[in-house]
């Protein structure tokens, strides 16, 4: 059972579990730790999944959770972090390129504090309000607010960087 | 191995479609190393549990062996000593070891685990003195007394400077760690 569960989160998710990493570590080697972390406590965390979440719910609370801890224990070698608002509030030169975006992107996740780093990660993973306030805990009015500033905050930096590849 | 899964066209304007398009480096994790894993992980959690009160055993192992050179008065200190050790043992497994987040928390439950984990660790990293080096002091200020009493007061006193530089050395250490614990909690206070 907890086996199946494991083999069937990874052909559904594995992939994503892999992008959610790129959140929360820049170093790639690293990275590799922390998915197998991941990896590990999802296969461990089995034997207490009772079905009442969904199974893409649960594995993103676990991968999620994962991370937290990893940030938490390796925070003194990352940079401060920071809320949606103040980001918000930051000038960051931009560039269209593909790779460069995506550079972007990534260190803007980076950046952000556990809370909204969850939301915009399973924003980007293609989750609607209700399944983040599921995965989150937050309100619906709460997520709703959150989505809507990364959603501007997004428009902003990434049009402006369109503009400037023009 | 690693896996690397092709771009599907992404369009650097639209953040999701740009996530969710990237190049995918994934390592390949397979069930069998992830039982390897979890077997290696509980030994040495199991292993470090123990280490603790391993050096306890150490230390009253080789204080009671002093109890048979001495006699009367002179028991004092080895005895004091190991009480002392008794009872950090005592304290140690009252703290207990760092507690499992729940793996389906979610993530203000997660937070709000962290930081209590956080502050119990400060807290018992701030009052060290009080259950750590306290317990010590009856039995090395008795094996000063001793040593004052067979060599001298000026023989004893680089043994009492020792003791007092290894024991504020150990609580500066732990004050330090505290501040430390004390920053990452106000910066998890800080979550909306």
């Amino acid at each position: 059972m907890k086996n199946d569960l494991y083999e069937r989160a990874v052909a559904e998710h594995g992939t994503a579990l892999g992008r959610l990493t790129r959140g929360y570590e820049a170093d790639s080697e690293k990275r590799r730790d922390l998915l197998q972390e991941i990896h590990l406590a999802l296969w461990r965390s089995f034997e207490g999944f009772d079905g009442r979440c969904s199974l893409r719910t649960w594995v993103y609370r676990v991968a999620h959770n994962t991370a937290v801890s990893w940030v938490i224990r390796q925070k003194r070698a990352t940079p401060q972090m920071v809320s949606l608002e103040e980001l918000d509030a930051m000038a960051v030169p931009r560039d269209c390129d593909r790779n460069i975006a995506l550079d972007e992107l990534t260190r803007l996740i980076q950046r952000l504090k556990p809370l909204d780093r969850q939301v915009i990660l399973a924003w980007l993973e293609g989750m609607d309000a209700a399944a983040i306030g599921e995965l989150t805990g937050l309100s619906g009015r709460n997520v709703a607010t959150k989505i809507h500033r990364i959603k501007t905050l997004l428009a902003r930096d990434f049009n402006e960087g369109a503009r400037h590849a023009k | 191995m690693k896996e690397h899964g092709m771009p599907n066209d992404p369009n650097p304007k639209d953040p999701r479609n740009l996530w969710q398009n990237q190049e995918a480096e994934s390592v390949t994790i397979t069930l069998d190393y992830v039982r390897r894993r979890s077997a290696r992980l509980e030994r040495r959690i199991y292993w470090r549990n123990s280490r603790e009160y391993e050096a306890g055993v150490v230390v009253i192992g080789l204080f009671i062996a002093r109890l048979g050179r001495d006699h009367g008065w002179r028991l004092a200190p080895p005895l004091l000593v190991i009480a002392a050790t008794m009872y950090v043992m005592f304290q140690l497994y009252r703290r207990g070891p760092s507690r499992s987040l729940p793996a389906d928390a979610g993530l203000r439950a997660s937070l709000d685990f962290h930081l209590r984990e956080l502050e119990r660790q400060r807290y018992a990293l701030h009052t060290v003195w009080a259950w750590y080096l306290l317990p010590f002091v009856p039995g090395f200020v008795a094996a000063f007394v001793v040593r004052v009493v067979d060599r001298g007061f000026a023989s004893a006193i680089p043994f009492g400077a020792g003791f007092v530089l290894i024991f504020f050395g150990v609580w500066t250490l732990n004050q330090w760690a505290a501040r430390k614990i004390g920053r990452s909690i106000q910066e998890l206070k800080e979550q909306p």
